[in-house]
């Protein structure tokens, strides 16, 4: 990763998440949290800003996770999970507000927006040790609300895309998958095979609303995919047992949206849910080593662009072929 | 109360009457009449109150719209053949309101209606055991239909509409709606009196549990400590000696803020820990928990010790305090005490554990015919499952705040019942459209017995409907010939006085209430109109409790 300016830096920094601007095709901007803080490009992932010169301390600011706003474009709004609380941004990533979260301090591992937030004003922080948190009112207040989830270590969440009516959020525990059906005040506990398994990515497939459709992956490397009726099944690929570091799929309009893709630390598999099909095609080159997470921003039908974060605090682009036969490094 | 083993001895002024035969009948006619037409009035959302007199006649009367509570208040008739009628009635309602809580005025309608239509079936010559089974088989379709048209409670608006048709009051049933929107069908609630003119709630995080700190505590009102140690135990704390192990155990576990829960704690201890509270090594909290009345005290620590992944540390077990590891020694990310209360918030809980420890209370709450089994059940697996609220009644005068009180209870219990059974179309209409298929099956046997006992049952389905609109204020004549002619497709919304298509129609029943109501109003009116004979005491006999007994 380039720096345009000078920036704290560490030995081992590591990227926690990647964040896009909707029209990133457009506009190029692109954001990296990462241990060090928060990073910004604005050409595609060639160059980055460091985003938090605007704190004057000498210590680092963690940025842990990152979600940007489904209206960027004009609100120019994001959030960054940081130590004790969320950060917002109105413009871009230029300024910041911090957000205290109540004591003892909150690590955030993961935040969700509402896809009509631009009505509603509804954040959602998942944290390590103190369960969810929501906002709604674009991020000035946080509110602990975890009636029902009976593991408050909550490593990921995800909000459905029909938010506005289905209001549901599911989120992933170290010991299993919860769900909210009244956007995140009360949640009840998913029937699955992984209960007592830590939940470490949670995918909705292009079927999610219509047949519940999902895709969940474990610390220990497992996938199980949730079909419609409400059963599960193992999702077997050839691999060793190595940590799962992403799961994504692509948006609807795609001749792709029911294909996904695994990424170990050092691999990337191609799954299809329809039909349920194991994951069959594998990509593997040298110089992918030590993903920590990833995210589409292409919605190119030839080659869907992906960023990948990796554990030494680089983020590098690949482009996948059309029905993802081949790979290209950046 | 412990009944002697002995039967009582009956003197001769209390040898049994015999009141013999038809006229058995129309007396307890007579007591059924009496009861039902003084609950009637309640029926509804737009009830009238019935004032009972208090025994120290100077205060207000209590305020009662509650067929449940105004039956068990009504304990004896001047007649006593009528009474042997009322007293039926009476104790059907009494026990649909322990199952179910709701519902009790239609069962007492449906059960007058059939009476009255039997007893003229019977004065025809019509053989009474015929005419019950014929009900019971009648029965069994109505609740085969009811549990077809069922459909699961969810979202806000359900909640509303059903909260409604218990209180009719808008604003409580929006916030009741709202509370159980998200504590769900095993949340915690409690009800307490409020201190505004209007009800109001609050949500609570974590779970609390009554008790609170042991008053010595210097002059602590309140304290809040994060990533505190808890200690559970029922052993007292008499010497402060005794607690040389448990020191060490909160050293090793890197603890300085340590909550003790201890059912008895000397003075002289209890001068120590507040003396703690000047040291920045380790800070101790003294905690007593008083849940006497919902369930045994070990309960509720073994829950505590649960929810923060500790051990509960009991005498019963052998446990003493030396015997104490660190690893015993509960923590959250937040433990308060006040003066009443001590709540924990983000327990280190093993999760596997918790899912058991609920599991085993999910049995017990769903299995245990004991009603106070089952709030101990209920109240313990709120706790477990975190999150609770409090709601606060409101009144202008203490009657008010009490009635209130009671409207919030029937409400709560009603929209829990709600969420765990079902829902069905409200204000009658459901029974109604049941009626004209009751009316059409009589048409269609060839049994006299089942096509009296079917057209009974069509004339009693209709019943509950007219006494909603009648209570309204509303002729129900136009109405129900409106929702005929819309095929029961439509249902009349009393408060707002007009006829809504059943699908944007909010107003709701519990379908659990409604299949109890008619099945036990149908079975104990078979009983009833079975009944030949009553032998009636002069005097009723007094139990002669031995000295002693009783409990």
């Amino acid at each position: 990763m380039q720096k345009s300016e000078a920036t704290v830096t560490t030995q081992s920094d590591f990227v926690y998440a990647l964040g896009a601007s909707p029209s990133f095709q457009q506009d190029g901007i692109c954001f990296a949290a990462k241990q060090s803080g928060l990073y910004r490009s604005q050409d595609g992932g060639i160059a980055w800003d460091y985003c938090f010169n605007a704190f004057r301390t000498k210590s680092l600011i963690p940025a842990t996770a990152i979600v940007i706003s489904p209206t960027f474009d004009s609100d120019r709004t994001l959030f960054v999970g940081t130590y004790g609380g969320i950060l917002n941004s109105t413009d871009g990533g230029d300024s910041w507000e911090f957000v205290p979260l109540p004591s003892p301090a909150p690590i955030v591992t993961a935040l969700e927006i509402s896809p009509n937030y631009h009505q509603d004003g509804i954040v959602l922080a998942a944290t390590l040790e103190d369960g969810v948190f929501r906002s709604i009112n674009r991020g000035a207040g946080w509110v602990s609300w975890n009636f029902g989830l009976l593991d408050w270590r909550v490593h990921c969440i995800t909000i459905s895309p029909q938010f506005a009516q289905d209001e549901t959020v599911i989120i992933g525990t170290e010991s299993g998958l919860f769900q909210s059906k009244n956007g995140g005040r009360m949640w009840q506990e998913v029937a699955s095979p992984v209960i007592g398994d830590l939940i470490s990515h949670i995918l909705l497939t292009a079927q999610f609303t219509s047949h519940g459709e999902l895709l969940i992956a474990t610390e220990d490397g497992k996938l199980y995919q949730r079909e419609k009726n409400d059963q599960w099944e193992k999702l077997e690929m050839q691999t060793s047992t190595e940590h799962i570091q992403a799961l994504i799929s692509f948006p609807p309009q795609l001749s792709v949206s029911n294909r996904y893709l695994v990424f170990t630390e050092t691999e990337i598999f191609c799954g299809t849910d329809s039909p349920v099909l194991p994951v069959k095609e594998k990509y593997s080159g040298q110089d992918l080593k030590g993903i920590t997470c990833a995210l589409a921003v292409s919605k190119k039908q030839s080659s869907p662009q992906i960023l990948l974060g990796t554990i030494d605090g680089n983020v590098r682009q690949i482009l996948l072929s059309h029905q993802f036969v081949e790979l290209t490094l950046r | 109360m412990l009944l002697p083993k002995t039967k009582p001895a009956l003197d001769t002024r209390q040898k049994p009457g015999i009141v013999v035969d038809i006229d058995v009948l129309y007396q307890m006619q007579r007591g059924i009449n009496q009861l039902v037409d003084a609950l009637k009035p309640t029926l509804g959302p737009l009830p009238r109150l019935v004032a009972v007199e208090r025994a120290l006649r100077t205060k207000s009367p209590e305020l009662l719209d509650s067929g449940g509570d105004l039956a068990r208040r009504i304990i004896d008739l001047p007649n006593i053949t009528e009474n042997v009628g009322a007293m039926m009635v009476r104790g059907m309602v009494w026990k649909l309101h322990e199952r179910v809580g709701d519902g009790t005025v239609t069962a007492a309608i449906l059960f007058q209606s059939l009476y009255n239509q039997g007893m003229t079936y019977l004065a025809a010559g019509g053989n009474p055991m015929r005419l019950r089974t014929a009900l019971e088989e009648g029965s069994a379709i109505i609740v085969e239909h009811l549990d077809r048209m069922t459909f699961p409670v969810c979202g806000e608006n359900q909640l509303v509409g059903i909260a409604m048709s218990v209180c009719g009051d808008a604003q409580l049933a929006k916030i009741l709606a709202d509370v159980f929107h998200v504590i769900g069908e095993y949340g915690a609630l409690e009800i307490r009196a409020g201190q505004r003119k209007t009800s109001y709630h609050e949500f609570v995080q974590g779970s609390y549990w009554s008790g609170g700190l042991w008053s010595s505590v210097g002059n602590i009102q309140r304290v809040e400590e994060e990533k505190a140690g808890i200690l559970v135990t029922d052993l007292p704390i008499e010497d402060p000696h005794e607690l040389v192990h448990a020191l060490k155990a909160a050293n090793e576990a890197n603890l300085n803020r340590l909550f003790i829960i201890s059912p008895q704690i000397s003075p002289k201890v209890l001068a120590i820990f507040a003396k703690s509270r000047e040291s920045d090594v380790l800070q101790i909290f003294p905690v007593r928990i008083s849940e006497t009345t919902t369930g045994l005290p070990h309960q509720h620590l073994e829950d505590i010790a649960i929810l923060t992944g500790g051990q509960v540390l009991l005498s019963i077990a052998g446990f003493t305090w030396q015997s104490i590891k660190s690893d015993q020694i509960g923590r959250a990310r937040r433990i308060w005490a006040d003066k009443d209360y001590f709540g924990v918030i983000g327990g280190n809980a093993d999760a596997l554990k918790l899912r058991q420890q609920l599991n085993t209370l999910y049995r017990s709450y769903q299995n245990a015919e004991d009603q106070i089994i089952r709030e101990s059940a209920l109240l313990r697996i709120g706790k477990l499952r975190g999150g609770a609220t409090i709601v606060h009644v409101g009144g202008d005068t203490e009657s008010e705040a009490k009635y209130q009180e009671q409207v919030v209870k029937r409400t709560v219990s009603t929209l829990r019942a709600a969420i765990q059974s079902g829902g069905l179309p409200g204000g009658g209409v459901v029974l109604f459209s049941l009626s004209a298929m009751m009316q059409e099956m009589a048409k269609q046997t060839d049994s006299f017995d089942s096509s009296a006992g079917f057209r009974m049952l069509g004339v009693a389905l209709e019943a509950p409907i007219r006494m909603l609109l009648q209570n309204a204020g509303i002729e129900p004549a136009p109405p129900l010939r409106n929702i005929c002619e819309a095929n029961y497709q439509v249902g009349y919304d009393l408060l707002s006085d007009e006829i809504i298509p059943l699908d944007k129609f909010q107003v709701f029943d519990v379908a659990d209430v409604v299949k109890n109501a008619v099945q036990l109003a149908i079975h104990q009116v078979g009983l009833a109109l079975t009944i030949n004979t009553i032998i009636h005491r002069r005097e009723p006999p007094q139990m002669h409790v031995p000295d002693g007994g009783g409990n």
